[in-house]
Protein backbone atom coordinates (compact mmCIF):
# COMPACT_ATOMS: atom_id res chain seq x y z
CA UNK A 1 0.00 0.00 0.00
CA UNK A 2 2.54 3.04 -1.29
CA UNK A 3 1.43 6.25 -1.10
CA UNK A 4 -1.38 5.46 1.25
CA UNK A 5 0.21 5.71 4.83
CA UNK A 6 0.03 8.68 7.32
CA UNK A 7 4.01 9.41 6.70
CA UNK A 8 3.27 9.12 2.52
CA UNK A 9 0.69 11.90 3.78
CA UNK A 10 2.96 14.27 5.06
CA UNK A 11 3.92 17.55 3.23
CA UNK A 12 6.92 17.04 1.29
CA UNK A 13 8.87 19.82 2.93
CA UNK A 14 8.00 18.31 6.38
CA UNK A 15 9.04 14.79 5.05
CA UNK A 16 12.16 16.14 3.20
CA UNK A 17 13.27 18.48 6.30
CA UNK A 18 12.74 15.42 7.88
CA UNK A 19 15.11 12.82 6.14
CA UNK A 20 17.74 15.50 5.71
CA UNK A 21 17.91 16.26 9.20
CA UNK A 22 18.03 12.56 10.38
CA UNK A 23 20.44 11.48 7.38
CA UNK A 24 22.81 14.56 8.11
CA UNK A 25 23.15 14.57 11.67
CA UNK A 26 22.89 10.76 11.46
CA UNK A 27 26.57 11.59 10.21
CA UNK A 28 27.41 13.79 13.09
CA UNK A 29 26.57 12.26 16.16
CA UNK A 30 29.63 10.29 17.51
CA UNK A 31 28.22 9.11 20.83
CA UNK A 32 27.12 4.98 20.31
CA UNK A 33 23.62 5.95 22.61
CA UNK A 34 22.69 8.54 19.88
CA UNK A 35 23.70 6.11 17.62
CA UNK A 36 21.44 3.59 18.56
CA UNK A 37 18.14 5.61 18.60
CA UNK A 38 19.21 6.20 15.08
CA UNK A 39 19.15 2.44 13.89
CA UNK A 40 16.47 1.70 16.08
CA UNK A 41 14.09 4.87 15.26
CA UNK A 42 15.20 3.89 11.43
CA UNK A 43 14.26 0.17 11.54
CA UNK A 44 11.02 1.52 13.02
CA UNK A 45 10.31 4.16 10.33
CA UNK A 46 11.15 1.94 7.76
CA UNK A 47 8.49 -1.17 9.37
CA UNK A 48 5.94 1.75 10.06
CA UNK A 49 6.14 2.81 6.37
CA UNK A 50 6.86 -0.78 4.54
CA UNK A 51 5.09 -2.76 6.89
CA UNK A 52 6.44 -6.62 7.00
CA UNK A 53 8.62 -5.87 3.45
CA UNK A 54 10.98 -3.82 5.37
CA UNK A 55 12.35 -6.79 7.20
CA UNK A 56 13.88 -8.19 4.11
CA UNK A 57 15.88 -4.90 3.74
CA UNK A 58 16.75 -5.02 7.72
CA UNK A 59 18.06 -8.21 7.39
CA UNK A 60 20.57 -7.72 4.58
CA UNK A 61 21.79 -4.73 6.94
CA UNK A 62 23.37 -7.18 9.04
CA UNK A 63 26.19 -8.44 7.18
CA UNK A 64 27.00 -5.08 6.12
CA UNK A 65 27.08 -4.05 9.71
CA UNK A 66 29.45 -6.74 10.45
CA UNK A 67 31.78 -6.21 7.33
CA UNK A 68 32.27 -2.55 7.96
CA UNK A 69 32.54 -3.23 11.83
CA UNK A 70 34.88 -6.64 11.50
CA UNK A 71 36.84 -4.74 9.17
CA UNK A 72 38.29 -1.62 10.93
CA UNK A 73 40.39 -3.58 13.18
CA UNK A 74 42.50 -4.73 10.28
CA UNK A 75 43.32 -1.52 9.17
CA UNK A 76 43.36 0.48 12.50
CA UNK A 77 45.50 -0.49 15.27
CA UNK A 78 44.72 1.88 17.54
CA UNK A 79 44.14 1.27 21.31
CA UNK A 80 44.90 -0.42 23.99
CA UNK A 81 42.87 -3.67 24.60
CA UNK A 82 44.50 -6.42 22.59
CA UNK A 83 41.89 -9.14 21.50
CA UNK A 84 44.58 -11.74 19.45
CA UNK A 85 47.38 -10.81 17.08
CA UNK A 86 48.03 -12.18 13.54
CA UNK A 87 50.55 -12.43 11.09
CA UNK A 88 53.29 -12.36 13.99
CA UNK A 89 52.36 -9.89 16.09
CA UNK A 90 49.56 -7.23 14.32
CA UNK A 91 47.28 -6.81 17.03
CA UNK A 92 43.43 -6.64 16.73
CA UNK A 93 42.21 -4.19 18.90
CA UNK A 94 38.65 -4.09 20.77
CA UNK A 95 38.28 -0.11 20.81
CA UNK A 96 39.27 -0.51 16.79
CA UNK A 97 36.22 -3.09 16.47
CA UNK A 98 34.42 -0.74 18.63
CA UNK A 99 34.70 2.27 16.34
CA UNK A 100 33.76 0.15 13.47
CA UNK A 101 31.05 -0.86 14.94
CA UNK A 102 30.11 2.73 15.82
CA UNK A 103 30.81 3.49 11.97
CA UNK A 104 28.78 0.49 11.05
CA UNK A 105 25.66 1.70 12.80
CA UNK A 106 26.29 5.09 11.14
CA UNK A 107 26.11 3.87 8.15
CA UNK A 108 23.06 1.20 8.62
CA UNK A 109 20.92 4.17 9.63
CA UNK A 110 21.75 6.14 6.75
CA UNK A 111 20.87 3.28 4.33
CA UNK A 112 17.90 2.29 6.31
CA UNK A 113 16.65 6.35 6.18
CA UNK A 114 17.82 6.20 2.51
CA UNK A 115 15.36 3.02 2.26
CA UNK A 116 12.04 5.05 4.25
CA UNK A 117 13.11 7.83 1.96
CA UNK A 118 12.71 6.20 -1.51
CA UNK A 119 9.12 5.36 -0.30
CA UNK A 120 8.29 8.42 0.98
CA UNK A 121 9.83 10.85 -1.08
CA UNK A 122 8.67 10.18 -5.00
CA UNK A 123 9.28 11.93 -7.67
CA UNK A 124 6.37 13.77 -7.96
CA UNK A 125 6.99 15.43 -4.44
CA UNK A 126 11.04 16.12 -5.58
CA UNK A 127 10.11 17.73 -8.21
CA UNK A 128 6.76 19.38 -6.23
CA UNK A 129 9.66 20.68 -4.06
CA UNK A 130 12.51 21.96 -6.51
CA UNK A 131 10.25 22.74 -9.05
CA UNK A 132 10.72 26.41 -7.93
CA UNK A 133 14.54 26.28 -7.09
CA UNK A 134 15.53 24.23 -10.33
CA UNK A 135 12.75 24.59 -12.85
CA UNK A 136 14.54 23.33 -15.53
CA UNK A 137 16.00 20.42 -14.26
CA UNK A 138 12.92 19.36 -12.18
CA UNK A 139 11.45 19.29 -15.62
CA UNK A 140 13.91 17.16 -16.96
CA UNK A 141 13.89 14.51 -14.11
CA UNK A 142 9.83 14.58 -14.75
CA UNK A 143 10.06 14.16 -18.19
CA UNK A 144 12.76 11.48 -17.91
CA UNK A 145 10.95 9.53 -15.24
CA UNK A 146 7.85 9.58 -18.10
CA UNK A 147 10.02 8.37 -20.92
CA UNK A 148 11.82 5.12 -19.40
CA UNK A 149 8.51 3.49 -19.26
CA UNK A 150 7.52 5.03 -22.40
CA UNK A 151 10.79 3.52 -24.17
CA UNK A 152 10.07 0.48 -22.59
CA UNK A 153 6.89 -0.21 -23.78
CA UNK A 154 8.04 1.47 -27.23
CA UNK A 155 10.95 -1.26 -27.59
CA UNK A 156 8.94 -4.09 -26.89
CA UNK A 157 6.09 -2.82 -30.10
CA UNK A 158 9.32 -2.60 -32.32
CA UNK A 159 10.04 -6.10 -31.48
CA UNK A 160 6.96 -7.35 -32.21
CA UNK A 161 6.63 -5.19 -35.68
CA UNK A 162 10.01 -6.48 -36.53
CA UNK A 163 8.92 -10.26 -35.53
CA UNK A 164 5.72 -9.87 -37.37
CA UNK A 165 7.83 -9.11 -40.96
CA UNK A 166 10.77 -11.54 -40.23
CA UNK A 167 12.86 -9.56 -38.77
CA UNK A 168 14.80 -10.44 -35.49
CA UNK A 169 15.49 -13.88 -36.57
CA UNK A 170 16.89 -14.64 -33.60
CA UNK A 171 19.89 -17.31 -34.27
CA UNK A 172 24.08 -16.58 -33.48
CA UNK A 173 25.45 -14.25 -31.45
CA UNK A 174 26.25 -11.87 -34.31
CA UNK A 175 22.47 -11.99 -35.40
CA UNK A 176 20.97 -10.66 -32.53
CA UNK A 177 23.55 -8.09 -31.90
CA UNK A 178 22.93 -6.79 -35.39
CA UNK A 179 18.93 -7.21 -34.41
CA UNK A 180 19.86 -5.13 -30.93
CA UNK A 181 21.83 -2.56 -32.72
CA UNK A 182 19.29 -2.07 -35.51
CA UNK A 183 16.87 -1.88 -33.44
CA UNK A 184 18.53 0.48 -30.66
CA UNK A 185 18.72 2.85 -33.93
CA UNK A 186 15.21 2.93 -34.84
CA UNK A 187 14.38 3.74 -30.63
CA UNK A 188 16.90 6.63 -30.72
CA UNK A 189 15.66 8.09 -33.92
CA UNK A 190 12.33 7.78 -32.58
CA UNK A 191 12.98 8.98 -29.37
CA UNK A 192 14.48 12.19 -30.49
CA UNK A 193 11.68 12.84 -33.35
CA UNK A 194 9.16 12.49 -30.68
CA UNK A 195 11.30 14.64 -28.20
CA UNK A 196 11.69 17.81 -31.13
CA UNK A 197 7.27 17.02 -31.24
CA UNK A 198 7.27 17.47 -27.98
CA UNK A 199 9.37 20.62 -27.43
CA UNK A 200 7.71 22.40 -30.56
CA UNK A 201 4.32 21.02 -28.68
CA UNK A 202 5.37 22.96 -25.40
CA UNK A 203 6.50 26.28 -27.20
CA UNK A 204 3.11 26.77 -29.02
CA UNK A 205 1.48 26.25 -25.71
CA UNK A 206 3.98 28.99 -23.99
CA UNK A 207 6.72 26.84 -22.13
CA UNK A 208 8.15 29.03 -19.91
CA UNK A 209 5.88 32.08 -19.83
CA UNK A 210 4.94 31.84 -16.47
CA UNK A 211 6.02 30.22 -13.14
CA UNK A 212 5.31 26.43 -13.52
CA UNK A 213 2.58 24.85 -11.53
CA UNK A 214 2.56 20.84 -10.62
CA UNK A 215 0.42 18.14 -10.32
CA UNK A 216 0.28 17.55 -7.16
CA UNK A 217 -0.95 19.88 -4.87
CA UNK A 218 -0.44 20.11 -0.70
CA UNK A 219 -1.19 22.52 1.51
CA UNK A 220 0.81 23.87 4.18
CA UNK A 221 -1.34 24.05 7.24
CA UNK A 222 -1.16 24.40 10.49
CA UNK A 223 -0.29 20.70 10.94
CA UNK A 224 2.16 20.47 8.76
CA UNK A 225 3.55 23.93 10.55
CA UNK A 226 4.06 22.06 13.99
CA UNK A 227 5.27 19.18 12.19
CA UNK A 228 7.77 20.77 10.39
CA UNK A 229 8.42 22.95 14.04
CA UNK A 230 8.73 19.70 16.42
CA UNK A 231 11.09 18.24 14.22
CA UNK A 232 13.40 20.73 13.68
CA UNK A 233 13.26 22.03 17.22
CA UNK A 234 14.08 18.58 18.47
CA UNK A 235 17.37 18.35 16.21
CA UNK A 236 18.25 21.38 16.61
CA UNK A 237 18.33 21.06 20.33
CA UNK A 238 19.82 17.80 20.26
CA UNK A 239 21.71 18.76 18.06
CA UNK A 240 23.13 22.00 19.95
CA UNK A 241 22.95 19.31 23.75
CA UNK A 242 25.85 17.24 21.04
CA UNK A 243 27.74 20.59 20.24
CA UNK A 244 28.19 21.66 23.62
CA UNK A 245 30.55 18.54 24.39
CA UNK A 246 27.74 16.29 26.75
CA UNK A 247 27.89 13.71 23.96
CA UNK A 248 31.31 13.52 23.44
CA UNK A 249 33.16 9.79 23.24
CA UNK A 250 36.32 8.55 23.19
CA UNK A 251 37.29 5.68 21.74
CA UNK A 252 40.92 5.98 21.64
CA UNK A 253 43.00 4.71 23.63
CA UNK A 254 40.27 3.32 25.75
CA UNK A 255 36.99 3.49 25.48
CA UNK A 256 35.74 6.07 27.92
CA UNK A 257 32.06 6.58 28.89
CA UNK A 258 32.00 10.38 29.85
CA UNK A 259 29.58 10.79 32.82
CA UNK A 260 26.60 11.68 31.59
CA UNK A 261 25.33 14.86 32.91
CA UNK A 262 21.64 16.46 32.54
CA UNK A 263 22.32 17.89 29.09
CA UNK A 264 23.39 14.10 27.51
CA UNK A 265 20.05 12.94 28.66
CA UNK A 266 18.24 16.46 27.37
CA UNK A 267 20.19 15.86 23.86
CA UNK A 268 19.76 12.18 23.80
CA UNK A 269 15.69 12.39 24.30
CA UNK A 270 15.32 15.27 21.79
CA UNK A 271 16.72 13.01 19.54
CA UNK A 272 14.72 10.11 20.28
CA UNK A 273 11.77 12.92 19.87
CA UNK A 274 13.16 13.74 16.16
CA UNK A 275 13.95 10.63 14.72
CA UNK A 276 10.48 9.08 16.11
CA UNK A 277 8.39 11.81 15.05
CA UNK A 278 7.61 9.41 11.42
CA UNK A 279 6.95 6.64 13.71
CA UNK A 280 4.91 8.23 16.00
CA UNK A 281 2.10 9.23 14.02
CA UNK A 282 2.25 6.10 11.99
CA UNK A 283 1.65 3.99 15.10
CA UNK A 284 -0.80 6.88 15.94
CA UNK A 285 -2.75 6.61 12.77
CA UNK A 286 -2.28 2.84 13.09
CA UNK A 287 -4.15 2.38 16.78
CA UNK A 288 -6.89 4.62 15.99
CA UNK A 289 -7.82 2.94 12.98
CA UNK A 290 -8.04 -0.23 14.81
CA UNK A 291 -9.68 1.66 17.86
CA UNK A 292 -12.00 2.65 15.20
CA UNK A 293 -12.76 -0.41 14.02
CA UNK A 294 -13.03 -2.10 17.15
CA UNK A 295 -15.83 0.01 17.85
CA UNK A 296 -18.31 -1.02 14.80
CA UNK B 1 28.52 30.95 -12.73
CA UNK B 2 31.56 32.57 -11.72
CA UNK B 3 29.44 34.18 -8.67
CA UNK B 4 28.15 30.68 -8.09
CA UNK B 5 31.33 29.06 -8.68
CA UNK B 6 33.26 31.21 -6.24
CA UNK B 7 30.35 31.35 -3.78
CA UNK B 8 30.20 27.30 -3.55
CA UNK B 9 34.18 27.26 -3.82
CA UNK B 10 33.89 29.63 -0.35
CA UNK B 11 31.76 27.35 1.11
CA UNK B 12 33.18 24.02 0.58
CA UNK B 13 36.41 25.44 2.07
CA UNK B 14 34.33 26.85 5.04
CA UNK B 15 32.27 23.37 5.21
CA UNK B 16 36.18 21.93 5.07
CA UNK B 17 37.71 23.72 7.99
CA UNK B 18 34.39 23.61 9.96
CA UNK B 19 34.27 19.47 9.61
CA UNK B 20 37.75 19.22 10.61
CA UNK B 21 37.35 21.54 13.67
CA UNK B 22 33.92 20.19 15.22
CA UNK B 23 35.64 16.98 14.21
CA UNK B 24 32.37 15.68 12.03
CA UNK B 25 33.35 12.22 9.89
CA UNK B 26 34.11 12.64 6.62
CA UNK B 27 31.69 11.00 4.87
CA UNK B 28 29.72 14.29 5.94
CA UNK B 29 32.02 16.84 4.71
CA UNK B 30 33.15 15.33 1.42
CA UNK B 31 29.43 14.84 0.25
CA UNK B 32 28.57 18.30 1.08
CA UNK B 33 31.34 19.19 -1.19
CA UNK B 34 30.34 17.29 -3.74
CA UNK B 35 26.74 18.63 -3.92
CA UNK B 36 28.28 21.72 -4.15
CA UNK B 37 30.27 21.07 -7.01
CA UNK B 38 27.68 20.45 -9.40
CA UNK B 39 25.41 23.82 -8.12
CA UNK B 40 27.33 25.92 -9.83
CA UNK B 41 26.48 23.66 -13.31
CA UNK B 42 22.68 23.93 -12.18
CA UNK B 43 22.62 27.43 -11.56
CA UNK B 44 24.42 28.23 -15.12
CA UNK B 45 21.68 25.97 -16.92
CA UNK B 46 18.62 27.61 -14.85
CA UNK B 47 19.85 31.17 -15.30
CA UNK B 48 19.79 31.05 -18.72
CA UNK B 49 16.04 29.86 -18.59
CA UNK B 50 16.44 26.87 -20.90
CA UNK B 51 14.50 26.70 -23.92
CA UNK B 52 11.93 23.53 -24.78
CA UNK B 53 14.04 22.12 -27.41
CA UNK B 54 17.30 22.05 -24.49
CA UNK B 55 14.85 20.41 -21.58
CA UNK B 56 13.63 17.70 -24.06
CA UNK B 57 16.93 16.81 -25.98
CA UNK B 58 18.31 16.58 -21.77
CA UNK B 59 14.92 14.26 -20.79
CA UNK B 60 15.28 12.29 -24.21
CA UNK B 61 19.03 11.47 -23.45
CA UNK B 62 18.52 11.21 -20.08
CA UNK B 63 16.08 8.78 -20.30
CA UNK B 64 17.44 6.75 -23.09
CA UNK B 65 20.51 6.23 -20.81
CA UNK B 66 18.48 5.60 -18.02
CA UNK B 67 16.78 2.45 -20.28
CA UNK B 68 20.09 1.27 -21.16
CA UNK B 69 20.96 0.59 -17.07
CA UNK B 70 17.47 -0.93 -16.50
CA UNK B 71 17.32 -3.08 -19.55
CA UNK B 72 20.68 -4.82 -18.31
CA UNK B 73 20.09 -4.71 -14.52
CA UNK B 74 19.46 -8.49 -13.99
CA UNK B 75 22.97 -8.53 -15.69
CA UNK B 76 25.74 -7.91 -12.97
CA UNK B 77 28.10 -5.17 -14.34
CA UNK B 78 26.38 -4.34 -17.75
CA UNK B 79 25.91 -1.13 -17.50
CA UNK B 80 26.09 1.05 -20.62
CA UNK B 81 25.08 4.42 -18.90
CA UNK B 82 28.33 5.77 -18.92
CA UNK B 83 29.09 4.98 -22.36
CA UNK B 84 25.27 6.98 -23.57
CA UNK B 85 26.26 9.95 -21.73
CA UNK B 86 29.68 10.12 -22.86
CA UNK B 87 27.73 10.47 -26.87
CA UNK B 88 25.87 12.85 -25.37
CA UNK B 89 28.86 15.07 -24.56
CA UNK B 90 30.37 14.07 -27.80
CA UNK B 91 26.86 15.43 -29.92
CA UNK B 92 25.78 18.34 -27.61
CA UNK B 93 28.55 19.39 -26.06
CA UNK B 94 29.94 19.29 -22.04
CA UNK B 95 27.16 20.89 -20.28
CA UNK B 96 24.73 18.92 -21.90
CA UNK B 97 27.02 15.16 -20.93
CA UNK B 98 27.50 16.90 -17.74
CA UNK B 99 23.73 17.15 -17.05
CA UNK B 100 22.66 14.34 -18.74
CA UNK B 101 24.69 12.65 -16.53
CA UNK B 102 24.04 13.99 -13.04
CA UNK B 103 20.30 13.64 -14.03
CA UNK B 104 20.54 10.19 -15.52
CA UNK B 105 22.21 9.14 -12.25
CA UNK B 106 19.83 10.83 -10.26
CA UNK B 107 16.56 9.67 -12.31
CA UNK B 108 17.88 5.61 -12.41
CA UNK B 109 17.98 5.85 -8.41
CA UNK B 110 14.42 6.60 -8.15
CA UNK B 111 14.39 3.27 -9.68
CA UNK B 112 17.33 1.41 -8.29
CA UNK B 113 16.71 3.40 -4.90
CA UNK B 114 18.49 7.02 -3.47
CA UNK B 115 21.27 6.29 -0.77
CA UNK B 116 24.43 8.22 0.04
CA UNK B 117 25.95 7.17 -3.18
CA UNK B 118 23.46 9.39 -5.45
CA UNK B 119 25.64 12.51 -5.15
CA UNK B 120 28.60 10.58 -5.80
CA UNK B 121 27.19 9.04 -8.76
CA UNK B 122 25.95 12.13 -10.01
CA UNK B 123 29.23 13.85 -10.08
CA UNK B 124 31.20 11.06 -11.47
CA UNK B 125 28.62 10.36 -14.59
CA UNK B 126 27.95 13.95 -14.57
CA UNK B 127 32.51 14.91 -15.41
CA UNK B 128 32.49 12.00 -17.36
CA UNK B 129 29.93 13.70 -20.39
CA UNK B 130 31.58 17.16 -19.27
CA UNK B 131 35.26 15.51 -20.39
CA UNK B 132 33.62 13.68 -23.38
CA UNK B 133 31.92 16.91 -24.07
CA UNK B 134 35.46 19.26 -23.56
CA UNK B 135 37.45 16.58 -25.73
CA UNK B 136 35.06 16.37 -28.46
CA UNK B 137 34.75 19.85 -28.91
CA UNK B 138 38.82 20.27 -28.48
CA UNK B 139 38.45 18.26 -31.66
CA UNK B 140 40.34 15.20 -30.28
CA UNK B 141 37.04 13.21 -30.92
CA UNK B 142 35.58 13.36 -34.31
CA UNK B 143 31.60 14.28 -33.84
CA UNK B 144 30.40 12.69 -37.35
CA UNK B 145 30.97 9.29 -38.22
CA UNK B 146 34.33 7.17 -37.01
CA UNK B 147 36.89 5.27 -38.33
CA UNK B 148 38.09 1.66 -37.21
CA UNK B 149 40.73 3.43 -35.22
CA UNK B 150 38.79 6.23 -34.23
CA UNK B 151 36.33 4.05 -32.85
CA UNK B 152 38.73 1.86 -31.21
CA UNK B 153 40.32 4.97 -29.52
CA UNK B 154 37.13 6.43 -28.54
CA UNK B 155 36.47 3.04 -26.94
CA UNK B 156 39.50 2.76 -25.21
CA UNK B 157 39.37 6.48 -23.91
CA UNK B 158 36.06 5.52 -21.96
CA UNK B 159 37.55 2.59 -20.82
CA UNK B 160 40.34 4.68 -18.86
CA UNK B 161 37.46 7.15 -18.35
CA UNK B 162 35.50 4.73 -16.11
CA UNK B 163 38.87 3.22 -14.58
CA UNK B 164 40.63 6.45 -13.87
CA UNK B 165 37.73 8.67 -12.67
CA UNK B 166 33.97 7.52 -12.62
CA UNK B 167 35.25 4.08 -10.80
CA UNK B 168 37.31 5.98 -8.05
CA UNK B 169 35.35 8.36 -7.36
CA UNK B 170 32.52 6.09 -6.57
CA UNK B 171 35.56 3.87 -4.90
CA UNK B 172 35.69 7.10 -2.52
CA UNK B 173 32.25 7.47 -1.93
CA UNK B 174 32.88 3.82 -0.26
CA UNK B 175 36.05 5.31 1.40
CA UNK B 176 34.41 7.68 3.27
CA UNK B 177 31.21 6.40 4.23
CA UNK B 178 32.29 3.08 5.19
CA UNK B 179 35.94 2.72 6.59
CA UNK B 180 35.61 3.95 9.83
CA UNK B 181 39.62 5.37 10.12
CA UNK B 182 40.62 6.30 6.45
CA UNK B 183 44.48 5.00 6.35
CA UNK B 184 46.64 4.85 3.21
CA UNK B 185 46.32 1.23 3.76
CA UNK B 186 42.46 1.21 4.20
CA UNK B 187 41.78 3.46 1.19
CA UNK B 188 43.79 0.87 -0.96
CA UNK B 189 42.43 -2.03 -0.40
CA UNK B 190 38.82 -0.50 -1.40
CA UNK B 191 40.42 1.32 -4.17
CA UNK B 192 41.97 -2.49 -5.38
CA UNK B 193 39.03 -4.25 -4.31
CA UNK B 194 36.48 -1.79 -6.50
CA UNK B 195 39.10 -1.73 -9.44
CA UNK B 196 38.69 -5.26 -9.80
CA UNK B 197 35.30 -6.36 -8.69
CA UNK B 198 33.35 -3.25 -10.28
CA UNK B 199 35.36 -0.71 -12.14
CA UNK B 200 36.74 -3.54 -14.49
CA UNK B 201 33.77 -4.83 -15.40
CA UNK B 202 32.12 -1.15 -15.88
CA UNK B 203 34.81 0.10 -17.89
CA UNK B 204 34.52 -3.30 -20.35
CA UNK B 205 31.02 -2.40 -20.53
CA UNK B 206 31.86 1.45 -21.36
CA UNK B 207 34.25 -0.10 -24.15
CA UNK B 208 31.53 -2.25 -25.92
CA UNK B 209 29.09 0.48 -25.60
CA UNK B 210 31.35 3.20 -27.53
CA UNK B 211 32.54 0.42 -29.63
CA UNK B 212 29.12 -0.71 -30.79
CA UNK B 213 26.58 1.92 -30.24
CA UNK B 214 29.13 4.96 -30.68
CA UNK B 215 29.44 5.70 -34.11
CA UNK B 216 25.66 4.71 -35.05
CA UNK B 217 24.64 6.92 -32.15
CA UNK B 218 26.15 10.11 -32.97
CA UNK B 219 25.13 9.34 -36.37
CA UNK B 220 21.35 9.59 -35.38
CA UNK B 221 22.10 12.31 -32.67
CA UNK B 222 23.83 14.35 -35.26
CA UNK B 223 21.02 14.09 -37.94
CA UNK B 224 18.31 15.13 -35.59
CA UNK B 225 20.48 18.29 -34.68
CA UNK B 226 21.44 19.20 -38.54
CA UNK B 227 17.87 18.67 -38.69
CA UNK B 228 16.47 20.81 -36.53
CA UNK B 229 19.52 23.03 -35.86
CA UNK B 230 19.53 22.76 -32.26
CA UNK B 231 22.10 22.36 -29.65
CA UNK B 232 24.55 23.27 -31.74
CA UNK B 233 27.79 22.39 -29.48
CA UNK B 234 29.12 26.08 -31.02
CA UNK B 235 25.86 27.66 -29.48
CA UNK B 236 25.43 26.15 -25.98
CA UNK B 237 26.80 29.37 -23.74
CA UNK B 238 29.78 28.05 -21.55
Amino acid sequence: MLGSGPIERLHPAVAFAFFALAIVFGMCMCHPAFQIVSVAASVTCLLVVRGKRAWRVIAAMVPVFLVVALANPLFSTMGDTVLFTYFGGRAYTWESLVFGASTGAMFVSMLLWFASYSVVMTSDKFTYLFGGVIPGLSLVVTMALRLVPNYQRKATEMVTARAGVGLMSGGGVRERAKDALSLLSAMVSWALEDGVVTADSMRSRAYGAARRTSFARYCFGRYEAFSLGVVVVFALLSMACALSGAASFEFYPTIAWPDSSLLFWLGLASYAAFLLFPTFIGVKELVRWRFFLSRI
Amino acid sequence: MIWSTALCLLLSVVILVAGDALGFRYCLTSTAIVVLSMVPFAVSFESRRPQAREIVVLAVMCAIAVVSRVVFAGIPHVKPLVGIVMITGIAFGGQAGFLTGTLAALVSNFIFGQGPWTPWQMLAYGLAGLLAGGLARAGLIPRGAWSMPQRIGVSVLGFLVVVCMVGPILDTCTVFTMVSTVTPEAALAVYSIGFATANVPHAIATFATLFLVGSPMLAKLNRVRVKYGFMEAGKMPK
